[in-house]
């Protein structure tokens, strides 16, 4: 009997800070060009001085989580928390 | 064919252009180009034009001496620059890190604190030389070639002369301001420069 196919992580939703550069749109682009991602969507919540909260909606089939912390850490930001995560069966 | 070195060379470079980006490089090494250029021309017009009042002729002195400081101009602009730069960057990074709380040593920002200071090193490096060698090529000419000495350090002040015009033309076209004074500006610079020498060649 063929294995049920494995559930795959479809949408994480993060709360960020940031420095003010790169922008939201470089980091948007690097996020977007990783593997699986089908769409990033990136809300500015806060604005500080030198830095800014974020939040980060990235949505794909089989999103690879270390990947994306990867693409934070390039940035020199810092994942806050996961507020969402969804897993599903493709 | 991505795995070879320099593809994966040129796309980590890539990808560091957002930071470069943000942390102004490019202005940073706009900057340094014009100054140093500027320094170069000047500098090697003072050679050439001392040389000419003097009477020492003879282009193979004046090549010589023009080399050497070209050299001097390249070592002193990349070392002096890369020390000046790496510092800044590091004091950037240091205050991003009391900011953000974190740290940031595997962050593009850590890559660009180094990428950034020999990039701008080596256009503040090569910028000089590169100004001083465009006015000795007649006196490179002029040791090869049977042309006459004096007519090839003509040659060299007018070209020398013209490189200042074109990079006070350069700094006219950033500041959007008008071309031709800004370089016009640029040439009385070096023609001072020149009557300075000539003075000091009466004492």
């Amino acid at each position: 009997m063929a294995e049920p196919p494995k559930p795959q992580l479809r949408k994480l939703v993060l709360d960020v800070l940031k420095p003010h550069e790169p922008s939201v749109v470089e980091l948007g682009k690097a996020l977007s060009e990783l593997r699986a991602v089908r769409s990033v969507s990136i809300t500015l919540s806060e604005v500080d001085v030198a830095t800014e909260n974020v939040r980060v909606v990235v949505e794909g089939n089989g999103l690879n989580y270390e990947d994306i912390e990867k693409v934070m850490k390039r940035f020199g930001a810092a994942i806050h928390s996961i507020d969402e995560v969804m897993y599903s069966v493709p | 064919m991505a795995g070879f070195w320099p593809f994966r060379f040129l796309e980590r470079l890539r990808k560091l252009r957002a930071h470069m980006r943000a942390e102004r490089v490019n202005e940073i090494a706009r900057r340094y180009l014009i100054m140093n250029a500027f320094d170069g021309a000047l500098s090697i017009l003072s050679v050439i034009a001392s040389a000419y009042f003097v009477g020492a002729t003879d282009p193979r002195i004046i090549v010589a001496i023009g080399l050497a400081n070209c050299m001097a101009m390249g070592i002193s602009g990349f070392t002096g620059t890369f020390m000046t730069e790496r510092a800044e960057r590091m004091r950037r990074l240091r205050e991003l890190e009391s900011v953000m709380l974190t740290d940031l040593s595997e962050s593009d920002f850590n890559k660009v604190s180094l990428v950034a200071p020999i990039y701008v090193a080596f256009i503040d490096g090569i910028a000089p030389v590169l100004a001083a060698l465009i006015s000795l090529t007649p006196l490179f000419v002029a040791i090869f070639l049977p042309v006459d000495a004096i007519l090839a350090i003509q040659v060299a002040i007018v070209l020398n002369l013209a490189t200042l015009f074109s990079l006070g033309a350069f700094l006219g076209r950033v500041s959007r301001t008008n071309v031709a004074i800004s370089g016009l500006k640029m040439v009385i610079i070096g023609l001072i420069t020149a009557l300075i020498c000539m003075i000091f060649k009466a004492v």
